[in-house]
């Protein structure tokens, strides 16, 4: 059952109590909490998204709410919990969704060894991946949020899982989070697209989500190929232009960007040279998305 | 007294190419190194012997011995500051 067909009222309760089991590619989560932004922000954005009628088993158990004492009313704070442990500082009460999201993110990363895991984007076109590692601030989740909306299916804006077994890309199939300008840069460029509220004073800036394109959730139990790895940078008033990537270079760079490579060892060496001889590298420099989703739109897998 | 180099002992080189690039994994440090193909050929010139400056020398036959004498000693500090090679003083 999606959560888009249960009951706004059922899905508080469900929060409020057992936990809501929610399905994101590979992981069950199950989410308790009792703000109220936050629960209109998951039926907003997950609305595709199955809910796990089974609640004997979850990946990860996460509550998101206030501390016991003064900060639950004066300049009030949450907390995320994973497995009743808060890992982290507290965030503004305002800040629920992002909270929710980077926590999911550090969940993933901390604990899903099942996969090589890297910091970059990966989004899939007629079976072949794309995997865009770029440290924060390059462009690379506006440039993911484009072209998700215009033809390529989303598998994650932030973090790519490489099968241990097959190399393959898993998806996660989650929200794109957007910062500042680039809101309103996607807002402009994909009307359709489904933004929550916008998040003012993170430590990122103003943050807000583009929910993935139904879609890209409907075909999230589908790998893809890696078949390149492109290095975005949004350079003002820049012509998009691809440009050859090292391979050596490439497989460095994926390696410092793995959260769990140091884990993998000589496997994870192992996989990441191995889709690299298969994939073909490129710098990615652009400044408007029509333009970029063009160039990405003459890809051809290698032969 | 003589020295010679070797690579660290429990260290296991992965090596993979592409055109003139080399990489090399250290699975006794987990570190990847990028390598151009004459460094890559020292390293591996290292495996599992030891050799001193005069007998790597011979692995670059088309090199003048002071080039290539300044190149391996400078090759060689780097290596062992990355915990690839050591020096044994025999």
């Amino acid at each position: 059952m999606k959560l888009g067909d249960i009951p706004a009222n059922e899905v508080e309760e469900l929060l409020a109590t057992t936990g809501l089991y929610l399905r994101t590619g590979p992981f069950i989560s199950a989410i308790k909490t009792q703000l109220p932004q936050l629960v209109d922000n998951l039926r907003l954005l997950y609305a595709n998204h199955s809910v796990e009628q089974c609640t004997d088993f979850a990946d990860f158990h996460i509550r998101i709410g206030y501390p016991n004492g003064l900060r639950r009313w004066w300049r009030p704070q949450i907390f995320f919990y994973f497995d009743d442990v808060a890992p982290f500082n507290p965030f503004p009460a305002d800040q629920a969704l992002p909270l929710f999201e980077w926590g999911l993110n550090w969940s993933i990363s901390q604990h899903a060894h099942k996969y090589l895991i890297i910091h970059a984007a990966v989004i899939e076109k007629g079976g072949f991946a794309v995997i865009m590692p770029a440290p924060p601030g390059s462009g690379k989740s506006t440039l993911c949020a484009g072209l998700a909306q215009n033809g390529w299916r989303l598998l994650s804006d932030e973090l790519t899982l490489l099968s241990m077994d097959d190399g393959k890309a898993v998806p996660i199939t989650r929200p794109v989070g957007l910062k500042n300008e680039s809101i309103e840069v996607i807002r402009h460029f994909s009307p359709e697209a489904i933004l929550s509220p916008t998040t003012v004073d993170t430590h990122k800036g103003a943050v807000a989500m583009m929910g993935p394109p139904s879609a890209s959730v409907q075909q999230a139990g589908e790998t893809a190929i890696p078949a390149w790895v492109i290095f975005p940078k949004f350079i003002a008033d820049a012509p998009a232009v691809l440009e050859p990537h090292s391979k050596a270079q490439a497989c460095l760079e994926l390696g410092e960007n793995a959260f769990n490579y140091s884990v993998h060892g000589a496997d994870g060496f192992n996989l990441l040279t191995k889709m690299l001889d298969s994939c073909d590298c490129y710098d990615f420099s652009y400044s408007n998305l029509n333009d970029a989703v063009s160039i990405f739109s003459d890809l051809q897998p290698p032969s | 007294m003589s020295s010679s180099w070797q690579w660290v002992p429990g260290s296991n080189l992965k090596w993979r190419r592409w055109g003139d690039e080399y990489l090399a994994y250290n699975e006794a440090s987990g570190s990847t190194h990028l390598l151009n193909a004459d460094s890559a050929l020292l390293l591996e010139s290292l495996a599992g012997k030891s050799k001193t400056i005069d007998e790597l020398r011979l692995t670059f036959p088309d090199f003048e011995p002071d080039e290539i004498t300044m190149w391996l000693e400078e090759s060689l500090k780097s290596f062992k500051q990355l915990g690839l090679v050591q020096l044994i003083k025999e």
